[in-house]
């Protein structure tokens, strides 16, 4: 994928990656896609059938529900999950706020490109962790 | 207190003045903010770590944390949340007011539990009127700027990762690579700019973490409970203070003060938050003040038991009291003769080993800069004089001496007689060579004075006879040698003429009446020739070389014993003149350096204990004299 020479070290930087030595991050550059979008546009709409795995490299986008902005991510964040591992119909609208350019991991191959690596799976759990706690702390 | 005013222009104009900082804490360490809103000296996570922001040594290298304007002119204020150590930088322009409250949260009772102390550091933006842009710019240089590190970007923050430790800002805004603006080493940190309207706000929490942490968001409730503990905290504390009479705002504004630079887990109070500020622009005169001095021992207990801080008192005298009863072996490096060192390290370690950073340029240029302290295997006799006066005072004034101490402590008086003629280094830690200084003596008399005391006091076995011809002699000989007939004052030592301001402590530690003539002419010649507009220069050090090169200010220190001398000596007006002066020198915060420069600036390292701990003394010790 054409992610530039400084690859790997670029892709170290992302939280989701961290734990990843060079050679298994080079792995991982050539596993993903890179797409670019520009300010204003959606990257996913609320029941898009999925579209995979998405991970903000750089620029910001929005997770709207229902017209409600609920929450805002940027680099290093990613979403697509729900919408990928269960199989089901995107939850919210992304919209993009800043020029965004995010790597993709198609439906198709999200399963097999985590069980080949289980450190970004398990930093995966650790950010959904975050975000269920998050909520339940609103809640309380 | 009073705030200050700072027209400034772009985010990072250059070095600010020592004195455009405050400080706040948590009780383990500390971070200086600038009127400019950038923590520009932080060291995590004790006092004595190495530094992550230390931009006040390297305005390049050595990394900071800002959040303020992001375009623009604007006029600055600085002031603390009232009898708090929560500090707020507030920035005005035409478009509108914001304000960041910056302070740690004490977090009571993690050590010894298997807790995890954060050390976080909250910065709490708000916008107060109309809307205002702001920027946070965030380089952490680990190590003194001698690690690289990783930035990891995650959902709710970044986490820089060093091989020491690792640190996570959490915040609301996303966050952004500063890589354009990359700075020596090549990490040009994160940044991110937002507006805020009046009433909204946005808190950034910066915080030890884990390596493996993913940074978590922290709602506004739960930093609104963080800022409210704090200030619970603060106030709670400084509701102890008994201090009831004039200035006591600049009074408690220095305990606060005290009570930042102590150490929490074990009652050790470092000298200053900083190392190699320095005493005079490039003088080289840069010294690592992260540290406890005995010598600030007596001082310390003395202030703090006179405000009626007696848990801190208690809990300083616990610390000082197992420096005396640690075995000889493990109190004393390589080259120490006395039972003592000058200095430890917070945690009562006495490898301070002295070493320079050569990649870092020094404030405004001022090299070298300095960690460790090659001081503290000096012989300096007199701090035998100020520990033992800090055990007569918490004897007396807090709870009596207990048996093994107090055999500990004859151990360190039987000492003191065999050595107390030798020559050593002195107060000032001069590094010209050995001299038998007449301050030394002075101490050594009070350190078998109070002894004396305690055990007639008390009743405690001693060798009487023995101690009394020993003070004795001490007095005799200081009377006959530390005297100069022809200069008709105390001099510096006995082989110069020299006059030196620590024998201003001669009344305050009862060697000489007040009014004694010896002691009025000594002070007439000190005002002559080492007090320049009410400021006392601790010696001459162009007629009295002290090994070192280079010039420095006036001590401040000296100018608060001044104070008290004259009031002792029944120059009240003379006494209030020079304080007031004096508290014209302290930042916009009640806050003091060690020295003062020519004009007006504050120079050494900041904020000082020893300063601190004086201006108590001489404001408790004028308001009784006036009555």
């Amino acid at each position: 994928m054409p992610l530039g020479g400084d690859t790997a070290a670029r892709l170290g930087r992302l939280g989701i990656f961290a734990d990843l030595p060079e050679s298994e991050l080079r792995d991982v550059a050539a596993e993903l896609d890179e797409r670019s979008f520009p300010e204003g546009g959606w990257v996913l709409r609320q029941g898009d059938p999925g579209s995979g795995l998405f991970i903000v490299a750089d620029g910001e986008v929005g997770v709207v529900i229902d017209d409600d902005v609920v929450a805002t991510l940027a680099t290093g964040s990613f979403f697509g999950e729900i919408s990928v591992l269960l199989g089901e119909p995107a939850t919210a609208d992304i919209v993009v706020r800043k020029p965004l350019r995010c790597l993709v991991i198609p439906p198709q191959r999200t399963e097999e490109f985590l069980l080949a690596h289980p450190k970004v799976m398990y930093r995966m759990l650790q950010t959904e962790a975050r975000r269920l706690r998050t909520v339940d702390q609103a809640r309380d | 207190m009073a705030g200050t005013t700072t027209p400034s222009t772009g985010p990072r104009p250059g070095y600010l003045p020592i004195a455009e900082y405050g400080i706040i804490g948590d009780l383990h360490t500390v971070a200086l903010v600038g009127t400019n809103g950038s923590v520009d000296w932080y060291c995590c996570p004790a006092f004595d770590s190495p530094s992550v922001f230390g931009a006040i040594l390297d305005h390049d290298r050595g990394g900071y944390y800002r959040i303020g304007p992001a375009t623009g002119e604007w006029t600055t204020k600085q002031l603390y949340l009232p009898d708090t150590n929560v500090l707020i930088t507030r920035y005005l322009t035409p478009e509108g007011v914001g304000e960041v409250q910056d302070f740690m949260p004490v977090e009571q009772g993690a050590r010894g539990r298997g807790r995890l102390h954060h050390h976080r550091l909250i910065r709490r933006v708000l916008g107060v009127r109309g809307r205002m842009s702001l920027r946070l710019d965030i380089q952490p240089r680990f190590n003194y700027a001698r690690d690289d590190h990783s930035t990891l970007f995650y959902e709710n923050g970044v986490v820089f990762r060093s091989p020491g430790t690792s640190l996570a800002l959490q915040s609301p805004i996303a966050l952004e690579s500063g890589a354009a603006a990359a700075g020596a080493n090549g990490d040009g940190g994160v940044h991110c700019e937002f507006t805020l309207e009046a009433g909204q706000s946005a808190t950034f929490v910066l915080e030890q973490v884990p390596d493996d942490y993913v940074p978590r968001r922290y709602s506004e409730d739960e930093t609104r409970e963080a800022f409210e503990s704090t200030v619970a905290y603060w106030r709670g504390w400084l509701a102890q203070s008994r201090y009831q009479g004039r200035w006591r705002e600049m009074v408690h504004r220095s305990a606060l003060t005290l009570k930042l630079l102590t150490y929490e887990p074990t009652g050790a109070m470092v000298a200053a938050a900083t190392t190699s500020l320095p005493e005079g622009i490039g003088s080289g005169r840069n010294w690592d003040y992260r540290y406890t001095w005995i010598r600030d021992a007596a001082f310390s207990v003395y202030a703090l038991l006179r405000l009626g801080f007696s848990e801190e008192a208690a809990a300083f005298m616990d610390w000082l009291t197992d420096r005396f009863q640690q075995p000889h072996s493990q109190t004393t490096s390589p080259g120490v003769s006395g039972p003592l060192q000058v200095m430890y390290d917070i945690r009562g370690g006495f490898d301070l080993k002295e070493q320079i950073l050569p990649h870092l340029e020094g404030y405004r240029g001022s090299a070298p800069v300095r960690i460790g302290n090659g001081a503290a295997s000096q012989l300096q006799l007199d701090i035998y004089g100020e520990l033992i006066d800090s055990v007569y005072l918490h004897d007396k004034y807090g709870s009596p001496i207990h048996y093994d101490a107090w055999s500990d402590l004859c151990r360190v008086i039987d000492w003191i007689a065999g050595h107390w003629d030798q020559a050593d280094e002195g107060i000032w830690e001069v590094r010209g060579g050995s001299q038998k200084f007449t301050y030394s003596r002075l101490m050594s008399w009070v350190a078998v004075e109070r002894a004396i005391r305690i055990a007639t006091s008390r009743g405690l076995p001693a060798e009487l006879t023995r101690w009394q011809t020993t003070r004795d002699a001490i007095y005799h000989q200081i009377m006959a040698q530390g005297w100069n007939p022809e200069r008709k004052a105390f001099v510096q030592h006995y082989d110069s003429d020299m006059l030196d301001a620590s024998v201003l402590l001669m009344p305050l530690v009862k060697f000489i009446a007040p009014t004694d003539r010896r002691w009025l002419s000594t002070l007439d010649a000190i005002s002559r020739e080492l007090v320049s507009d009410s400021l006392v220069y601790r010696y001459n050090v162009g007629a009295s070389p002290d090994g070192l090169e280079g010039e420095e200010g006036t001590f401040s220190m000296c100018t608060f014993w001044y104070v008290e001398a004259l009031a002792r000596a029944g120059r009240l007006d003379e006494a209030r003149l020079v304080f007031e002066k004096m508290l014209t020198y302290a930042n916009h915060l009640g806050l003091y350096s060690e020295e003062i420069g020519l004009t007006g600036e504050a120079l050494g390292n900041f904020p000082q204990a020893f300063t601190h701990l004086a201006l108590i003394s001489a404001a408790y010790c004028l308001d009784q004299q006036l009555g």
